[in-house]
């Protein structure tokens, strides 16, 4: 089983407060990887700089052993929890976009994920409600074939039907050696689905153990765990 | 780097459609022939004026947000998580800026034209076009300037902090700095020539926009597009950061 | 599907597709589907149902031949003894419940007689 992302030693200080301090993890082939903690722990800013929209002043990233730069970025997907999108484009203009954008991108998974995910392509980006942006983002980030799917808040706004359909579009639709990391605050949602745990907190690694493994010797839920793991953080 | 301009024209082409049917509303206005060369002829040219130059203005300032504005909306995301080099990204950029002043240089001079001959159609000639490569690049070396001192500022910690700020001053400076350094050179040399625009010469038929007389500030402003293109192009790849907190 | 977030979710699987073999749902030696699908069936990602599979597979309930299929066992032997295990265990919860009430054994053995005759 290959590392499909290695972090070692990152650091990132915000206005000389550690937003990221001294990370050391990897992301396993074939993995559903949950990054939890509560607000400013650090979640978006660690997946912006893996994607290298900010710049660590320490530390390494390495993805399929390879150094971060420009050709690595080709293997990561990722989908922000703001919205990016241009707002003159129809959801269509946008999978135009992604098509020419990103060598990777399948248009025939990207139709089948709108049916599955309700997406009417002829409306317009800025007609769209706040759930059904995050719906689009994701079928925009999971029609491509990366390595690392990286997912800023799938959930947030989301209705249960809604919820249900992204859970089974992470299940069935990513590569069996490709892996996902969720970033998320409802726990709930990917107790049942989430391989190994990251919690993260003032930018630190406070835990990370696979998901079974706090079951099987700690006898909690994931839930349980990260109420206890953070009420006495 | 062609996908990058199609969609960065398409962009431009959406967003400021407005400023492109400004243009051809005030070409029309002085071209549709009026029977009677009255007060009405007059005023449609005087309209057709008023709105040229408030285009060619837009013109110029869109121009530069081209550079610019890329870098500062949300779908820098996008842009900037995609497994394509920097030097694409930028040049796309440079190209369309080009294309935007040229396009407006051209409307200008051939409605300043239009305008000095009561809307008669007179297309301009090879003389009148002899200025517009000159003032295009001074144009593009402007936008080219802003655009780097835009990466510039989110590229260094310092600065990153300020963004906005830090963007102008740089762009000041620089654009300073290049205009001295120019004018010192060739005053030096004895070869400064300042640009004479005289209202008679471009309002008539012969007259033409020339800013660069010399070879050197022609060779110059490449120079420091290419230098910012390079540098650029750099400081994205390695060091670019937009700081959302 | 529900399952109980402080178990091992791949145990609370094996335990579901053990039932089904006792009572005859999974018929001797019929074929099961492919890990891909099963996961989707419990609604579970790969690496749990995969868990899940090889811990049966460990244990004989359930064989793979390669480029055929996974397929139950055969072996009637193996299915009694883990209908004796999950009778054995369902006992030993519903005997600690009821002591945990207070009952002893004798009253325990009462209960039931009488539960019977109902």
């Amino acid at each position: 089983m290959s590392n499909i992302l290695t972090v070692k030693g990152l650091t990132k200080p915000f206005y000389g407060n550690p937003v990221l301090e001294e990370l050391d993890f990897s992301i396993e082939s074939g993995r559903v990887v949950g990054l939890m903690g509560p607000n400013g722990a650090g979640k978006t800013t660690l997946i912006k700089t893996i994607m290298q929209l900010y710049r660590a002043d320490k530390g390494e990233i390495t993805i399929l052993g390879k150094e971060a730069g420009t050709a690595t970025k080709g293997l990561l997907s990722y989908m922000p929890d703001t919205n990016p999108l241009i707002s003159w484009m129809r959801i269509s203009d946008a999978l135009q976009y992604y098509g020419d954008m990103f060598p990777d991108f399948d248009k025939e998974r990207a139709g089948e994920l709108c049916e599955s995910l309700r997406l009417d392509t002829g409306k317009k980006v800025t007609a769209l409600s706040k759930g059904t942006v995050k719906r689009v983002l994701i079928m925009l980030a999971l029609s491509r074939k990366a390595a690392l799917y990286l997912l800023d808040e799938p959930f947030a706004g989301i209705d249960p039907l809604g919820t249900n359909q992204i859970i089974k579009t992470i299940l069935t639709g990513v590569r069996e050696d490709a892996s996902v990391l969720i970033a998320t605050h409802q726990v709930k949602n990917i107790e049942t689905i989430v391989d190994d745990l990251l919690f993260l907190n003032n930018g630190r690694l406070v835990l990370s153990d696979s998901s079974e493994n706090v079951r099987e010797f700690r006898g909690k839920s994931v839930e349980e765990c990260y109420l206890e793991v953070f009420s006495h953080a | 780097m062609l996908k990058n301009l199609k969609w960065d024209a398409l962009d431009f082409i959406h967003r400021y459609y407005l400023f492109l049917i400004g243009m051809f509303a005030s070409f029309l206005l002085v071209i549709i022939p009026i029977k009677s060369n009255g007060v009405l002829s007059e005023l449609l040219v005087v309209l057709s004026a008023g709105l040229g130059f408030v285009v060619f203005a837009a013109g110029l300032i869109l121009a530069v947000n081209v550079g610019y504005r890329w870098l500062v909306r949300k779908s820098h995301l996008l842009e900037l998580t995609a497994p394509q080099p920097a030097w694409k990204m930028l040049l796309s950029k440079i190209i369309l800026t080009t294309l935007i002043n040229l396009l407006i240089c051209l409307f200008i001079l051939q409605m300043s034209v239009l305008w000095s001959n009561n809307g008669k159609f007179v297309l301009l000639s090879m003389q009148n076009l002899k200025g517009i490569p000159g003032l295009v690049l001074l144009l593009v070396m402007i936008d080219c300037t802003v655009m780097f001192s835009t990466i510039a500022a989110m590229s260094l910690r310092v600065l990153r902090q300020r963004p906005a700020l830090s963007t102008g001053l740089l762009a000041v400076v620089l654009l300073t700095g290049i205009i001295t350094f120019c004018a010192v050179y060739m005053t030096a040399r004895g070869t400064l020539i300042l640009p004479s625009i005289s209202g008679q010469n471009i309002l008539t038929v012969s007259g033409s926009l020339m800013i660069f007389s010399t070879v050197f500030p022609t060779l110059f402003a490449l120079a420091v597009i290419l230098l910012e293109f390079l540098v650029g192009s750099f400081l994205l790849t390695k060091y670019f950061e937009r700081d959302e907190m | 599907m529900n399952f109980n977030p402080a178990i091992p979710i791949y145990m609370q699987i094996m335990d579901m597709i053990k039932r089904d073999i006792v009572t005859g749902a999974l018929a001797r030696g019929e074929r099961i589907d492919s890990v891909r699908a099963l996961s989707e069936k419990f609604g579970v990602n790969l690496n749990t149902m995969q868990r899940a599979c090889s811990e049966l597979e460990r244990q004989n309930v359930i064989n793979t031949q390669r480029g055929v299929g996974s397929f139950v066992t055969e072996d009637a032997q193996t299915i009694a003894n883990l209908k004796e295990e999950m009778s054995n265990g369902m006992i030993s919860e519903f005997l600690q419940g009821m002591q945990n009430l207070g009952y002893n054994k004798q009253e325990i053995l009462e209960i039931i007689r009488k539960a019977d005759e109902l």
